[in-house]
């Protein structure tokens, strides 16, 4: 699974969501078709690949969590046609009919934050609501929680050119615990067969699949296997392992069942090695599962070190409230005790463990990498299963781990692959372990290996205008009815109470009117108006003194900084929290007053820091003012900005809090050629939770509607935009996510194609009603953005094809896909526009002649839906090949393309430099690597 | 165990106190001119042998004015035991009282080395019957007390097999909290004529609204149960006393809190009971409890449950 940052997440259920289907019939292979196009001087197969994804995920978290099949009930596999989940699952718990408000509210939590997650709010789907309820919420890129990849979407993909589908396991041990509600036991004991038994299941599922469709796909257990099946014009199917906590012995008696592609080391630190240090929830996971390989630890959180090469940095964990090992419920969790995080480490290098100040920490010394790298048992494994002509992937392993790994291959002259993830820049840190280093990449190139792009996608967005703070607005609901049957329709208004008509509904304009700013960069964090002691980080701010401060100045500086501090352990009290502390009144630029919330390019005076809270802060947040002594704004090697900002050593306020500080901060400042736009909306703490769409309610939904201001002297006025959804707004105005539930923390957005002629930068106000069928409610909204946004396919196409040249030159196929589908990774949310029919001729194979997916009659579009359903990857190849986006040039598209279609050979290729049937590139082991 | 000696403190008070002295006792005259006044005539030589408990003539019947019941049982590796105390402080007429009641369980899982006391369940009712007792109905409302100890995992877990040891008495393994929890219950018993033998029924169902501790929070929910019971009794034979029963008894709770859809428990037991003085009776029985519906992973699904309970009367 992809590791996104995730808030601390654990928990959910779904029994019975899925039931053994009865076979569908075989619907036949395509004819083969030997491209007329070589690879390097000799013939290649057709096709590409696919290095991830997870097709039977609803077998694994103790079948609770993913809801539908992956096999159909339909008599027909037809690759235009999505089956409708059957049955319809409950949207707050994916729980059949559960009464019990235990399980009800175990599967809440669970369901709602993996949603807030994802950025997607589960919205009704099947037979609570209305079809058309059903049918706008669902497929979607961002709905992590449903089948993804039925029959028909294989299909579909496979007429589109997939010939290698890597289908692999997942699980987790304390989430599927936590899935069996009240019912685990006060301690968390990991069960050492659990992540094997959960293999076992999903892979019979699998085969299961794979044997009653043989006659387009078929499982292959060598590349001259899946050489020839892809010959016969069929899709190979590689079985692939990426299990949390498989002992090396159980990984080889899986070998021995057909798996031929294995990631060793999954989200947290096991027997094999040391995990990609990259979500704060894998941390406290990791620590519950590690008394499976350290008996002599109660818990063993990652131990790290500080490098330039990474961002990121883990905050002080979070364990259950009843000590080491007590179950991590998340509404019962606390962070671990001072003194413990202490010893952790985690701030070493920061001014807090120092009784005087460091002059200045720059940007490049704040990241963490696990310190782990693989065991001997880890090392052993690799070169086992290298030679064994086993496919090892070094995707989630941290920073040592793949250096271990690259080692151990380098050794034994076999080459490596990184299933799915991303490359860091050539210069200058990754965001995180979970993206490969460029240097490691290049070296996973040298040796033959391969790469999957994970097609999670980014926008690149950047924000015309937010407000922020508080309750910003207030809405009132009236009956939806009433807005789909007149336009007269709810009555809102912005900080007041007093009713409006749609004729003058909220508006909300951008601050300071007729200011071009080329990007606001605002984090909001939930959390700040609680009590510290919930919560390590907590954003303050800070207040710049003009002096030295390039304000007003052409140098972009920051949008975004991250700051640690650190009290003397106990609540001060001169240190008080702003409520708002992203300031909506918006002070004047370059005042001494704290300004985070706008940046523009040349006016940055504040900025965000993150406070690490101190222990037992029982009441009250945290703010203080620090007086900045010296700022320098760099330019990154990636174009990005940095900001580093020193405190006064000497400064009193300082000296109280224990030491100097350095600032961060990064931005990029590309141009937007062809941006859409998202509207987003934060659902603060200080809001009124939403109801959600339960079986006997319809819930909520808040429509919006863009204002644009186009031409001289023009005047701020709505846009009319059709949807094309058939949701329950008026026409003209936009759905922002449908009918779910609206926990405090969420985030919802819709994507906004705008008019022609309207570009994103005359973006001057947004529209909001409030819908809804339940009793009228009163609710505000912490953060209304409005981001301009890149077309999220081409930028996939653009990296692509930047990381191809990058690491393998002018050789094509060797980046296939990475999706993680249905491992809890959402994908590409929209798209400026795809094609109404699919017909792609490359190196002389065609795909078949394909219109739009439907379901339920519906035509499934990557702009309105993203990349929902798995055979959409077709479409996102289409829309790559046609290039609609000005974002994404001919020359660029074809490139994509070409590489693409060479992805399953070279991901032969790959494996037969595995098996040792075709030579490696010749390496040496790094210096350094260990003997 | 603070839930034993609260209801014990709250059973003194109530036994203890002058006002329920008088309420419950009144004069000795007047109370045997209240039980007089029935006729042997008119209710068929019910005063041949001693009113036996637990087959038909419950608390509020005539002369049974104070009932106290400790129950023990067992379903698997859990051991469940109760506590009750039911008084009559006011009798409205022969056949209108007022009840007062307290009770209390204790649980225990070998296997989790859990013990789960509850806290009291206070009840108020009224009961009636009829002038020969052979029905007898009760209502009462009773409010089970918050238990400041949240419900960890290893209570729901010792919970859950307990109530298949008793399923009508749900309520009592519950970890209340919060508001605490209301209880509607009513119950009937209805015995054919004969002097010595007879036929007794008890129709019993409750329902209610509690919280209860969790490791998320207070929940909510909804509780009851159903209770159906068919005995026979013989009373005397060749005019010797010998006051046994045998039923069989069928208790299903329906109890919203049990995960996993779980529905029930449902327990089936066969109760033989033995009243050897108008003042105790004794019944040891046994049985089979289960789910009805679901599963409850990680739980005892079904199970022999068995037991024995002893009730004591006195008689003011």
């Amino acid at each position: 699974m992809r590791s996104e940052r995730i808030v601390f997440v654990f928990v959910v259920g779904l029994v019975g969501c899925s039931s053994t289907p009865a076979a569908s019939p075989d619907p036949g292979g395509l004819p083969a078709c030997t491209p007329t196009a070589m690879l390097n001087g000799e013939p290649a197969v057709w096709g590409w690949a696919d290095l991830h994804t997870h097709p039977a995920t609803e077998l694994a978290f103790e079948q609770r969590l993913v809801w539908g099949s992956g096999l159909q009930h339909e008599d027909r596999i037809d690759p235009n046609v999505l089956p409708a989940i059957d049955p319809p699952c409950s949207v707050e718990t994916h729980h059949h009919d559960s009464g019990s408000p235990l399980d009800r509210t175990a599967h809440t939590l669970i369901m709602s934050l993996l949603n807030q997650q994802a950025q997607y709010l589960h919205a009704p789907i099947g037979t609570v609501t209305p079809r058309a309820a059903h049918l706008a919420a669902w497929p979607n890129g961002r709905d992590v929680l449903h089948q993804q990849m039925q029959l028909s979407s294989l299909r579909r993909a496979y007429e589109g050119g997939q010939r290698v589908l890597f289908a692999s396991t997942t699980d987790s041990q304390v989430l599927a615990q936590l899935l069996k509600g009240p019912l685990y036991p006060d301690l968390f004991l990991p069960v050492a067969a659990y992540d094997a038994d959960s293999a076992m299941v999903q892979l019979d599922r699998i085969r299961l699949m794979v044997s009653q469709q043989s006659e387009w796909m078929a499982i292959a257990e060598s590349a001259a296997d899946a050489r020839a099946i892809i010959q016969s014009g069929r899709m190979a199917v590689i079985l692939s392992l990426e299990m949390d906590s498989l002992s090396p012995e159980d990984v080889m008696r899986f070998v021995d069942r057909g798996v031929r592609h294995v990631i060793p080391v999954h989200l947290i630190d096991n027997a094999e090695g040391g995990t990609a240090a990259n979500g704060d929830i894998f941390n406290p996971e990791s620590a519950y599962m590690s008394s499976l390989f350290d008996p002599t630890q109660p818990l063993r959180f990652f131990e790290v070190d500080r490098t330039p090469d990474v961002l990121f940095l883990l905050p002080r964990p979070l364990i259950g409230a009843s000590g080491p090992g007590s179950v991590p419920v998340y509404a019962n969790l606390e962070p671990v005790a001072y003194d413990w995080y202490q010893r952790l480490q985690y701030d070493d290098t920061c001014f807090c463990s120092l009784p005087t100040a460091p002059a200045l920490h720059a940007w490049n010394q704040m990241g963490h990498a696990n310190a782990h790298g693989l065991s001997d048992a880890g090392r052993t494994l690799v070169r086992d299963l290298l030679q064994r002509g086993v496919m090892v992937d070094v995707s989630h392993m941290g920073v040592h781990s793949t250096e271990d790994a690259l080692c151990t291959a380098e050794s034994v002259g076999r080459p490596l692959l990184a299933s799915h993830g991303g490359v860091g820049p050539a210069a200058g840190p990754v965001g995180s372990e979970r993206d490969l280093s460029h240097a490691q990449a290049v070296r996973l190139a040298n040796g033959g290996g391969i790469l999957g792009l994970g097609t999670g996608g980014n926008f690149a967005e950047q924000t015309l205008f937010t407000q922020s703070g508080g309750s910003l607005v207030t809405l009132h609901t009236r009956r939806r009815s009433s807005m789909l049957e007149a336009e007269t329709c709810v009555e809102s208004s912005l900080f007041s109470s007093s009713d409006a008509t749609c004729a003058h509904p909220v508006t909300i304009t951008p601050p300071i009117a007729g200011t071009t700013m080329q990007r606001i960069d605002v984090r909001f964090v939930p959390g700040a108006g609680g009590s510290c002691a919930s919560n390590d980080r907590l954003y303050a701010q800070i207040t710049l003194t003009p002096s030295g401060i390039p304000c007003g100045g052409a140098t972009p500086t920051i949008v975004q900084a991250l700051f640690a501090a650190q009290t003397d352990g106990s609540c001060l009290a001169s240190v008080t929290m702003p409520v708002d502390l992203i300031d909506a009144s918006g002070p004047p630029m370059c005042d001494t007053r704290a300004v985070s919330r706008s940046f523009g390019a040349a006016d940055v005076c504040g900025a965000g820091i993150v406070m690490v809270n101190p222990l037992d802060c029982s009441g009250g947040t945290l703010t203080t003012t620090i007086p900045i002594a010296s700022a320098t704004v760099s330019v990154l090697d990636d174009g990005g900005r940095a900001l580093v900002l020193a405190t006064a050593t000497g400064s009193p306020t300082w000296n109280t809090l224990g030491g100097g500080a350095g600032l961060y901060g990064r931005m990029q400042l590309d141009p937007l050629a062809d941006p859409g736009v998202m509207i987003g909306i934060d659902v603060s703490n200080t809001g009124i939770e939403i109801p959600g769409a339960g079986p006997s309610s319809d819930g909520y939904d808040v429509c919006v509607r863009p204002r644009a201001c186009h031409g001289a002297g023009c005047t701020c006025t709505a846009l009319v935009i059709d949807s094309g959804q058939d949701d329950d707004c008026a026409p003209g105005w936009i759905s922002l996510n449908h009918r779910g539930d609206w926990p405090a923390g969420s985030q919802v957005n819709a994507y906004v194609h705008l008019p022609s002629g309207i570009v994103a930068g005359e973006i001057c106000g947004l529209d909001m009603v409030m819908v809804g069928d339940g009793p009228p409610i009163t609710t505000g909204f912490g953060v209304v953005t409005v981001q301009s946004i890149h077309d999220p396919i081409s930028l996939w196409a653009n990296e692509y094809d930047a990381t191809r040249a990058d690491l393998f030159g002018t050789e094509p196929g060797r980046i296939a896909f990475g999706t993680d589908m249905n491992g809890l990774a959402t994908q590409f949310a929209t798209t400026l526009s795809s094609p109404e029919t699919i017909d792609m001729s490359v190196h002389g194979c065609a795909t078949s002649h394909l219109g739009r997916m439907t379901v339920d009659g519906q035509p499934l579009r990557l702009e309105d839906r993203g990349l929902g359903t798995y055979g959409m990857l077709t479409d996102v190849l289409a829309t790559i090949d046609a290039h609609p986006s000005s974002d994404l040039d001919a020359a660029t598209s074809a490139r994509v393309i070409d590489s693409m279609f060479f992805s399953a050979e070279q991901t032969l290729r790959f494996w037969e430099r595995v098996e040792g049937t075709r030579a490696s590139p010749p390496v040496t082991p790094a210096a350094g690597c260990r003997p | 165990m603070p839930a034993v000696r609260v209801f014990v403190f709250v059973l003194v008070l109530v036994c203890a106190s002058p006002v329920s002295a008088q309420l419950m006792l009144g004069d000795a005259q007047h109370r045997d001119a209240f039980y007089d006044d029935p006729s042997p005539d008119t209710c068929h030589a019910a005063h041949d042998v001693p009113i036996h408990p637990g087959y038909f003539a419950p608390i509020g019947s005539l002369g049974r004015d104070v009932e106290i019941e400790a129950g023990l049982g067992s379903n698997g590796d859990v051991i469940a035991g109760t506590l009750s105390a039911r008084v009559i402080p006011v009798r409205f007429d022969r056949y209108l009282s007022l009840l007062v009641g307290a009770s209390t369980a204790v649980a225990h899982r070998a296997s989790l080395d859990t013990t789960l006391g509850s806290s009291p369940i206070f009840e108020l009712g009224l009961t009636a019957r009829s002038e020969c007792d052979r029905w007898n109905v009760l209502g009462t409302i009773a409010y089970a007390a918050p238990d400041p100890t949240p419900g960890t995992p290893h209570d729901w877990q010792t919970t859950i097999p307990s109530v298949l040891v008793d399923p009508w008495n749900a309520l009592l393994y519950l970890p209340v909290a919060g508001l605490g929890g209301l209880l509607a219950t009513f119950d009937a018993r209805v015995r054919t004529d004969g002097d010595d033998t007879f036929g007794a029924f008890r129709f019993g169902f409750r329902a209610g609204s509690v919280q209860a501790g969790s490791q998320y929070g207070v929940l909510a929910g909804f509780t009851g149960a159903l209770l159906f019971e068919a005995a026979f009794a013989l009373r005397r034979a060749w005019r010797v006393p010998i006051n046994l029963a045998l039923a069989v008894r069928a208790t299903v709770d329906l109890s919203a809190f049990w995960p996993a859809n779980a529905v029930g428990p449902l327990a089936l037991t066969v109760p033989l009971r033995w009243s050897p003085d108008r003042a105790i009776a004794m019944e040891i029985w046994g049985g089979y409890a289960l789910f009805l519906v679901g599963t409850a992973a990680d739980l005892p699904k079904a199970g022999w449950t068995y037991g024995l309970r002893v009730t004591t009367y006195i008689d003011l």
